[in-house]
């Protein structure tokens, strides 16, 4: 027993460890932390300022815009109050719906060349906002319009909420495949070919009477329940939409 | 107020565009020099948070830029070496737009905008389209956009690029009238665009920092190495081949080269005073021509 004691007790001899200051070790961070990449602060470039910046982005849009959107509220209200071409509002009204929407990338977009973000970045407000802000107007046109038309149901034989659903359905996803669209560089000629697109398509499919009946016949918690479904890519993408997450380019 | 930059490099993939660049700028004007592919822009656009750098810190005032984010980019104004705007907006409605996301409210943005065309020499044009703007008045747009906030660090790249003689000197002029308080940084090709108005000057080669000193300085560091001469073309060519030859000039007598080099090319060769064209030269090599 008292050898294996002794054994034991050669390793471990005494050494001198000094203490290190706290200033110290601050200072060896500090300097390590030099050759690091630097943490961006969480919420440097957050969401503040982005209402002011929507009603920025709401004041650069063209009278031929907001006249487009009045154009389709009204028409829409027409379409309700009276007869039109013997074609139901739940069936009209969601082809016309994505509208807004899509003008609103045109009408944001028009004109911009892709050297201006290299600008728009170094501004108060951040690209990400910026963006948004865009999408956002366009979005809040389309809600506000189908909104509208809903309460327009108001003493007619016509639904407002199944109105509303049918219409969103339409806005998320063809919103959905502008959004994929607008990654590209001519955003507004390929919004402009998905709008008429859309169009054409929604045209013809109306003329399908077994697609025209399906649309007229939905009943209000299956037109919620595929609104809530369309809803999910749409503001995923929207999400994903973030220059935030475009890659770094080099200069030149 | 001082910015500086400690041991900052940025990568792309395996190649270092800006390496261990370490630099401190106080207010005055600095040119900034390099060849194509020195990482000039690439260092601006990190220097502006455009790009965050692979590691090394950015700092104004001992914080770093990206933990003062907004606050930065409120005291900063950024000139782009490529213009972009929106083609359909009129000058105003494109400096207004700019203004509204600089966060300058409405009315001061108005008064700020006519001096600012004003002094750029594009007031009787701020109501037409940018889809119609010449180079150099987008140029210009560009650089009215950068001083609309007041910036105290202002950051042009290649301001004088597609500017006539005539709107380079104003552009020197309303850079020197300026530059008071401010950090100003200027990227330029054209190297007598510095000469005039910067007080210390960048060489940069190669991602990395080549020298930092005042011009005389620099001027200094040549002194003795400037050369002209006037030969025949035939021996012309055999010196084009030896040394960096700054200038070559039509002469009676045959060809009048200005000759960057330690030593003397030719028995006959008169010095000269030198120039930050020879400056340049002599640390960029045959990469400078």
């Amino acid at each position: 027993m008292r050898i294996v004691k002794e054994n034991k007790a050669i390793p471990f001899q005494e050494f001198e460890v000094p203490s290190v200051s706290d200033q110290k070790i601050e200072a060896a961070c500090d300097r390590i932390a030099e050759y690091l990449p630097a943490r961006r602060r969480a919420g440097s470039r957050g969401t503040d300022g982005l209402f002011r910046i929507v009603l920025l982005e709401a004041r650069c849009r063209t009278p031929l815009y907001w006249m487009l959107c009045a154009l389709l509220l009204a028409f829409g209200v027409y379409a309700l109050r009276f007869s039109l071409w013997n074609l139901s509002p739940y069936a009209v009204l969601p082809l016309l719906a994505p509208l807004p929407f899509l003008s609103n990338l045109i009408d944001a977009f028009w004109g911009r060349e892709r050297q201006v973000a290299e600008i728009e970045k170094t501004c108060k407000f951040s690209i990400r906002q910026l963006y948004l802000a865009k999408l956002l107007v366009g979005l809040a046109c389309d809600l506000a319009v189908t909104a509208a038309l809903s309460l327009f149901c108001v003493g007619t034989s016509y639904e407002g909420w199944k109105l509303a659903f049918s219409s969103l359905t339409a806005l998320f996803w063809v919103g959905t495949a502008a959004l994929f669209l607008t990654g590209g560089r001519s955003c507004p000629l390929s919004v402009s070919a998905l709008l008429a697109v859309w169009v054409i398509a929604g045209t013809l499919a109306l003329q399908v009477p077994e697609f025209y009946r399906f649309a007229v016949d939905l009943n209000t918690a299956a037109a919620a329940g595929i609104t809530t479904v369309s809803a999910v890519p749409f503001f995923l993408k929207l999400c994903a939409r973030s220059p935030k997450n475009q890659p770094e380019q080099e200069g030149t | 107020m001082k910015l500086t930059l400690s041991h900052v490099t940025k990568a792309f993939g395996q190649k270092y565009a800006v390496e261990d660049f370490s630099a401190e700028f106080e207010r005055g004007v600095y040119g900034l020099l390099g060849p194509n592919g020195a990482g000039k822009t690439t260092l601006m656009r990190m220097m502006v948070d455009i790009l965050t750098p692979s590691s090394g810190r950015i700092r104004l005032d001992g914080v770093d830029i990206s933990e003062l984010g907004a606050a930065y980019r409120d005291k900063l104004g950024y000139m782009p070496q490529e213009i972009g705007v929106y083609r359909n907006f009129t000058a105003r409605r494109f400096l207004k737009y700019l203004s509204a996301l600089k966060g300058i409210p409405s009315g001061e943005a108005d008064g700020t905008i006519v001096s600012l065309l004003e002094l750029v020499g594009l007031k009787d044009v701020a109501d037409k389209k940018l889809g119609g703007f010449s180079g150099g008045m987008l140029r210009r747009i560009g650089i009215v956009q950068a001083l609309l906030n007041d910036p105290k660090i202002l950051i042009l790249d290649e301001p004088t690029a597609g500017l006539d003689p005539q709107e380079r000197i104003r552009f020197r002029n309303i850079v020197s009238e300026i530059s008071g308080d401010r950090i100003v940084l200027l990227s330029t090709h054209i190297v007598t665009d510095v000469e005039f108005i910067a007080g210390k000057v960048i060489l940069m080669r190669e991602g990395r920092l080549l020298r930092m000193d005042t011009t005389e300085d620099l001027l200094r560091s040549v002194e003795g190495m400037v050369w002209s001469v006037t030969v025949p073309r035939r021996e012309a060519d055999r010196l084009k081949e030896k040394y960096d030859v700054s200038n070559i000039a039509q002469r009676a007598d045959g060809l009048a080269l200005r000759i960057v080099s330690a030593e003397k090319p030719l028995g006959d060769a008169r010095p000269e005073q030198p120039t930050l064209e020879d400056v340049f030269l002599h640390y960029f090599g045959r990469e400078a021509v």
